[in-house]
């Protein structure tokens, strides 16, 4: 029984079910992707895979694959990437990457957010950085 | 982190490939899961406690229609124009996944009717217009999009505003010194929307940051994450 995988899905799981409650409740967080990235520095490229695509999976919203399910599947790979070239260790490199993950999004997806909402942009980061650390121990937990 | 063991990627490449096919060619799976995992209680604060949450719900949006529909005939209803425009109810199969807009994908499209630009009806109330539209389906950009802007009158009196989208929607460029009373009903006065249409009422009214204008801000008797059907306006 492979504890690691069963822990990175149900991270995945838990990132969905919170964003989702939260998104009714009127909140907007994106936690998945911060779920993703933290994935990217436990897991090799053909598990980070399965994550991202089935996260991708219940996110699309969309009869087809829209731009920004495509920049949400990269953005765990350009994290995964991140990690084999720079050699940070977990704790600091996690927050890095999903900061700058989030950014990079919302920089190409919604630009216009960074003079409108800055708040929610905030908002969203904070809380994507708090799950990112939550998940990361839930991990370090199943290692053990 | 290193990763200490090295996958089976036979086992990993035939999920990967599942996956994909799944994505591409089942998506309403998808929808059917992530409708699993999405609370459909109505959101805190959207309804009084106490009472049936639903009941409550739709007496609250009937109560706001009225207060439309009084408001055109104390001020407004000179102006309102012969309807002629048809409806066609669509099933909201999905919404947009991510924080940076609020959109509702819908199954009704050119082939029933839609055309870009229709205003897009919940129990009567406004909820958003649509910005694109396939054979089949159309995507619906809700109030609650942070792009979202529409011309509007404020109750009997027909005070101009434009109401202004977002997770927290406000009506904005109201002309300082005007009365606006609490609980007045907002309508839409938008070219290629119907006129008239409740969009919410007034919670409470402000002056703008940059002091030039009022502002108010709007309670909405529906939880837009509760809505599975919507009424979309053909031409």
């Amino acid at each position: 029984m492979n504890y690691r995988l069963i822990a990175g899905f149900l991270v995945v799981l838990l990132a969905l079910l919170v964003q989702f409650s939260l998104g009714a409740a009127g909140v907007t967080v994106d936690l998945v992707l911060a779920a993703l990235v933290v994935l990217a520095f436990f897991f090799e490229w053909p598990q980070l895979a399965v994550f991202v695509l089935f996260a991708a999976f219940i996110l699309n919203a969309e009869p087809w694959v829209s731009p920004a399910i495509l920049l949400f599947s990269a953005i765990p790979f350009a994290a995964y990437a991140f990690r084999l070239f720079f050699t940070l260790t977990p704790w600091a490199g996690i927050p890095v990457a999903i900061f700058l993950g989030s950014v990079l999004f919302y920089s190409i997806m919604a630009p216009y957010m960074f003079m409108s909402a800055l708040p929610l942009i905030a908002l969203d980061i904070g809380g994507s950085l708090v799950f990112g650390e939550l998940a990361f121990a839930m991990l370090r937990a199943a290692e053990r | 982190m290193t990763p200490t063991r090295r996958p089976n990627l036979f086992i990993f490449g035939t999920l990967i490939v599942l996956l994909v096919v799944l994505i591409v060619f089942a998506p309403s799976v998808g929808w059917r899961l992530r409708a699993l995992l999405t609370p459909s209680d109505v959101a805190p604060g959207t309804v009084a406690s106490g009472v049936n949450a639903s009941g409550a719900a739709a007496l609250l949006t009937e109560n706001d229609a009225l207060k439309a529909q009084l408001a055109e005939l104390q001020g407004i209803a000179a102006a309102l124009p012969t309807s002629t425009q048809g409806f066609v109810r669509a099933m909201v199969y999905s919404r947009y996944p991510f924080g940076f807009k609020n959109e509702l994908f819908v199954n009704a499209g050119s082939a029933d009717g839609v055309a870009t630009g229709s205003a897009v009806e919940y129990q009567g109330m406004l909820v958003g217009r649509v910005i694109d539209v396939w054979t089949h389906d159309a995507t619906v950009e809700t109030v609650f999009d942070q792009r979202f802007r529409l011309p509007v009158r404020i109750g009997s009196s027909g005070i101009d505003g434009l109401l202004t989208g977002g997770s927290y929607p406000y009506v904005a460029s109201i002309t300082p010194g005007t009365t606006v009373p609490t609980g007045s009903v907002i309508v839409s006065a938008a070219q290629g929307i119907p006129y008239g249409l409740p969009i919410g009422v007034v919670q409470a009214t402000s002056t703008s940051p940059d002091r030039l204008f009022q502002q108010a801000t709007i309670s909405f008797p529906y939880n837009i994450n509760g809505i599975e059907t919507v009424l979309i306006v053909t031409h």
